[in-house]
């Protein structure tokens, strides 16, 4: 079985996987690939690679041939009018699609170098690697605790070091001064913008690569929002975050690059200044503008 | 349609569905409320001197001392009963006398006994066979006058020189004694008196018991009076009146009247007896009120005579929880199997054709099924001792109710919304436990109705135990392969055939009443429960 990287069951203490010892483990892996180079920054090796990914629902194509790489340690926003196969790329980066029956994938999608439709890679580990955050909060109708400590019990985590690191997620998703008291309390009776950002707390639990966000903020108020904006600036330090949005003044203002999708295909992806400033294709100016979409 | 209109089929609505609540609610009263309260009467009753007694000799409960000064108490008014009686039937009943009369006779050959005798002697001899006859003749006679004479025979020999210093001195004794009762008694209606003497005995002898000193009888229930202070009334009634057929002509049927005994014994020394019976019977039998809740406890006397149902209780709740044991992982996994993992292929459909058909089929089916499958051909393999075993019955209920545990679980099983399936897959969890730690946790109170539902069809059940595991009467079962009662077989038992059963009605109200109750709080234990994990799972 292929592994993303080969997490050790025990009990050591987790820590983000270095990205020079990323780079020196994957010179002698045969998938790895090349970086290419971006714009505006020194060459870096791109987390998550697509090329001519293509997906189906049937005979229908979601998205298709879409080539993209994500760099690390950024927020990359996908942004595109309804239906035009945002969500469908997003979740098939952690192989949430596998859920729905009848679809097929083509093309490469690597993550870490590994592609993830390979028929040999363990999707418990994939999964532990690329968290996802999905659009309506939904916390498992357990206690606090119990949500935030759910991925790391999957992993075996040592009950005496859970207590540390349930905290710590709760303190990176700026809940902790909210439940400190009430950890046992069920998270049903939270309030939609804490459930969202136990949601967080929870993905982050089992020490993902990359965060999948599927329009996080899309049914919470303007506060919460605010508030999962500044978490995501925030995190942008330890992980790679990919968000999935609507709203484009939200994209304008926390992601460093952004890609635009219209009917399954990706028709720019760039720095975000440049997409929003200077886009270079006629769709995306019109998009961005307000005159469709 | 205008607003008005509207309101008015809104309000219509309301009350309908009110008015159908109100219906359910009063059928479920109508039909419970008349279960318990004559069952309840097993429980809390009117119990007598005799069911303390009982109580204290077959289970040591109650104070010996307080038992002995009631005893004592009742004793008292029962001896001026007992005492009518004696009387009475002295007179009655010649057989004893008849048999004193020829002890005499023998006494006095006796006497004479051994060498030759001489002329005097053989003359007593010979006078003393006469006395006897005579003696005899007369016990024996209906006809008074003929018995007055046969007596005044006997009588003039008393001072009969040849009779001094013999035990004949015994015949006068005799024919005085005699001579008192046929005063008092008409001996016409001896054989009438006879019969009804019998059955005024035989009531008594059921309303109070054996007489203190007599020996007792062997089976239980005759060693004890009435228990109860409702089956004392019905002995009372059938003491103080006797029932004769009256003709009405031909082709009539004939009328049942009734008789005051008073009128019956009327004239003759019994006939004190009655007033007697109906003015202190409660003090002959001491009645109180009692909560009897060890009936739920004791085992039975005698088919259901006396005593409680313990040992149904037990049995049906044995056959109910292994069911169970057995039905709900079986149902929980293949309801699993059916929503997480089975395509949609023919083989799918028709394996949830099958389980529904299995709904359907009747309990008696599964009865006989399971006799020839478990009890006849899987058990001996299984080298247990052959014949019914609460095992094959509880395998038989869990087939029974295997079908609507399915049902309900995997409605349960489909309503757990996508999102918690798709967060925890999300977080690295495989299926597997994807499902054991929030699915199943998440559909538990769908999984718990079905528990409620199948669990109160197997405690009820009769047709599968039948053949599998129930017994009529048996002792309480050592092992899971032996056969045991249960309150449903037993309630069936009862109400069918059982003759000690038929005398004493409480109890089989009784049975049923702890049947309902058994499953009312089976129900409501596990509603409870149901609504605690609903509580918690939307988060309150």
């Amino acid at each position: 079985m292929l592994t993303l990287q080969d997490q050790p069951r025990q009990s050591e203490a987790k820590k983000a996987i270095d990205l020079n010892e990323q780079a020196a483990a994957s010179e002698q892996d045969p998938h790895a690939v090349t970086a290419r180079p971006s714009p505006d920054a020194t060459p870096v090796r791109p987390i998550i690679r697509a090329e001519k990914f293509s997906f189906f629902y049937g005979p229908k194509a979601g998205v298709r041939d879409v080539t993209m790489d994500i760099l690390p340690q950024s927020v990359t926003a996908i942004i595109g009018p309804s239906g035009c196969g945002k969500s469908t790329f997003l979740r098939s980066i952690n192989r949430m699609n596998d859920l729905i029956p009848h679809t097929r994938a083509h093309g490469t999608l690597a993550v870490n170098g590994v592609d993830v439709y390979d028929k040999r890679v363990n999707l418990v580990n994939l999964r532990q690697q690329v968290g996802m955050v999905f659009q309506k909060p939904n916390p498992f109708p357990k206690s606090i605790y119990d949500n935030v400590a759910y991925g790391p019990r999957l992993q075996g985590v040592r009950r005496s070091e859970l207590g540390d690191l349930v905290e710590q997620c709760l303190r990176g998703s700026a809940l902790w001064d909210e439940v400190k008291d009430s950890l046992h309390k069920s998270a049903m009776a939270l309030s939609g913008g804490q459930q969202q950002r136990l949601c967080i707390a929870r993905t982050l639990a089992t020490q993902p690569k990359v965060l999948l966000m599927d329009e996080p903020c899309s049914a919470l108020d303007p506060i919460s929002t605010a508030k999962i904006e500044e978490l995501m600036v925030s995190l942008k330090d330890t992980y790679t975050i990919v968000i999935v949005t609507h709203n484009m003044q939200q994209a304008a203002r926390t992601s460093d690059r952004t890609a635009f999708f219209c009917l399954g295909e990706l028709i720019e992806y760039g720095a975000t200044k440049a997409i929003f400033t200077t886009p270079s294709k006629r769709q995306t100016e019109d998009y961005v503008t307000g005159r469709f979409g | 349609m205008t607003v008005n209109l509207r309101l008015l089929l809104n309000k219509l609505f309301t009350t309908l569905a009110l008015l159908s609540v109100l219906l359910i609610v009063a059928a479920l009263i109508g039909i419970l409320a008349p279960i318990l309260w004559r069952g309840g009467s097993a429980v809390v009753f009117k119990d007598t001197l005799e069911f303390r007694r009982l109580q204290l000799e077959q289970f040591g409960r109650g104070d010996p001392q307080e038992i002995e000064r009631e005893v004592h108490q009742a004793a008292e008014v029962r001896q001026r009963a007992y005492d009518l009686l004696d009387r009475f039937s002295a007179g009655l009943d010649t057989k004893d006398l008849q048999t004193k009369v020829r002890q005499v006779h023998t006494q006095v050959v006796e006497q004479f006994a051994g060498g030759d005798m001489d002329a005097q002697q053989r003359r007593t001899k010979t006078l003393s066979r006469e006395l006897r006859d005579e003696l005899l003749e007369a016990l024996d006679t209906d006809d008074a006058a003929q018995a007055e004479q046969h007596l005044q025979n006997v009588l003039s020999h008393k001072d009969d020189p040849l009779l001094r210093q013999t035990a004949a001195q015994g015949f006068a004794v005799i024919a005085e004694q005699y001579h008192s009762v046929i005063k008092r008694v008409d001996l016409k209606r001896r054989a009438e008196y006879a019969t009804a003497l019998g059955e005024v005995r035989e009531e008594l002898c059921a309303l109070l018991g054996p007489r203190l000193g007599d020996p007792q009888p062997a089976l239980i229930e005759k060693q004890y009076g009435a228990t109860r202070w409702d089956a004392a009334q019905q002995h009372l009634d059938r003491l103080l009146y006797a029932e004769s057929w009256v003709e009405q002509g031909q082709g009539v049927a004939n009328k049942k009247v009734r008789i005051p005994r008073d009128e019956q014994f009327a004239g003759t020394d019994l006939a004190a007896l009655f007033p007697l019976l109906r003015e202190h019977s409660s003090e002959m039998l001491l009645p109180q009120w009692t909560c009897y809740w060890q009936y739920f406890i004791d085992d039975n006397f005698s088919g259901h005579y006396l005593g409680g149902c313990g040992p149904e209780i037990l049995g049906t709740l044995l056959i109910t929880v292994l069911s169970i044991v057995f039905a709900l992982p079986l149902g929980v996994v293949a309801a699993a199997h059916l929503v997480e993992c089975a395509a949609d292929s023919l083989f799918t459909r028709i394996l949830r054709t099958c389980i529904n058909t299995l709904a359907g089929v009747p309990s008696i089916v599964f009865g006989l099924f399971g006799l020839a499958f478990f009890v006849i051909y899987v058990q001996p393999r299984l080298g247990l001792p052959p014949g019914s075993s609460i095992l094959a019955g509880a395998l038989t209920l869990a087939l029974l109710v295997l079908p609507v545990i399915i049902r309900a679980s995997e409605e349960a099983i489909r309503a757990v919304p996508r999102a918690y399936r798709e967060a925890s897959l999300s977080l690295g969890a495989s299926r597997f436990r994807c499902f054991v730690g929030v699915t199943l946790p998440a559909a538990l109170p769908g999984i718990l109705t079905g528990l409620i539902l199948s669990m109160s069809r197997a405690a009820g059940e009769t047709a599968p135990i039948l053949f599998t595991a129930g017994i009529a009467m048996g002792k309480i079962p050592q092992s899971l392969a032996q056969p045991t009662r249960t309150l449903s077989y037993g309630s069936y038992d009862m109400a069918v055939g059982d003759k000690m059963a038929a005398l004493a009605p409480h109890n089989q109200f009784g049975m049923v009443m702890t049947l309902v109750a058994v499953v009312l709080i089976l129900n409501i234990v596990a509603i409870v429960l149901r609504g605690r994990l609903s509580k918690r799972l939307r988060g309150l």
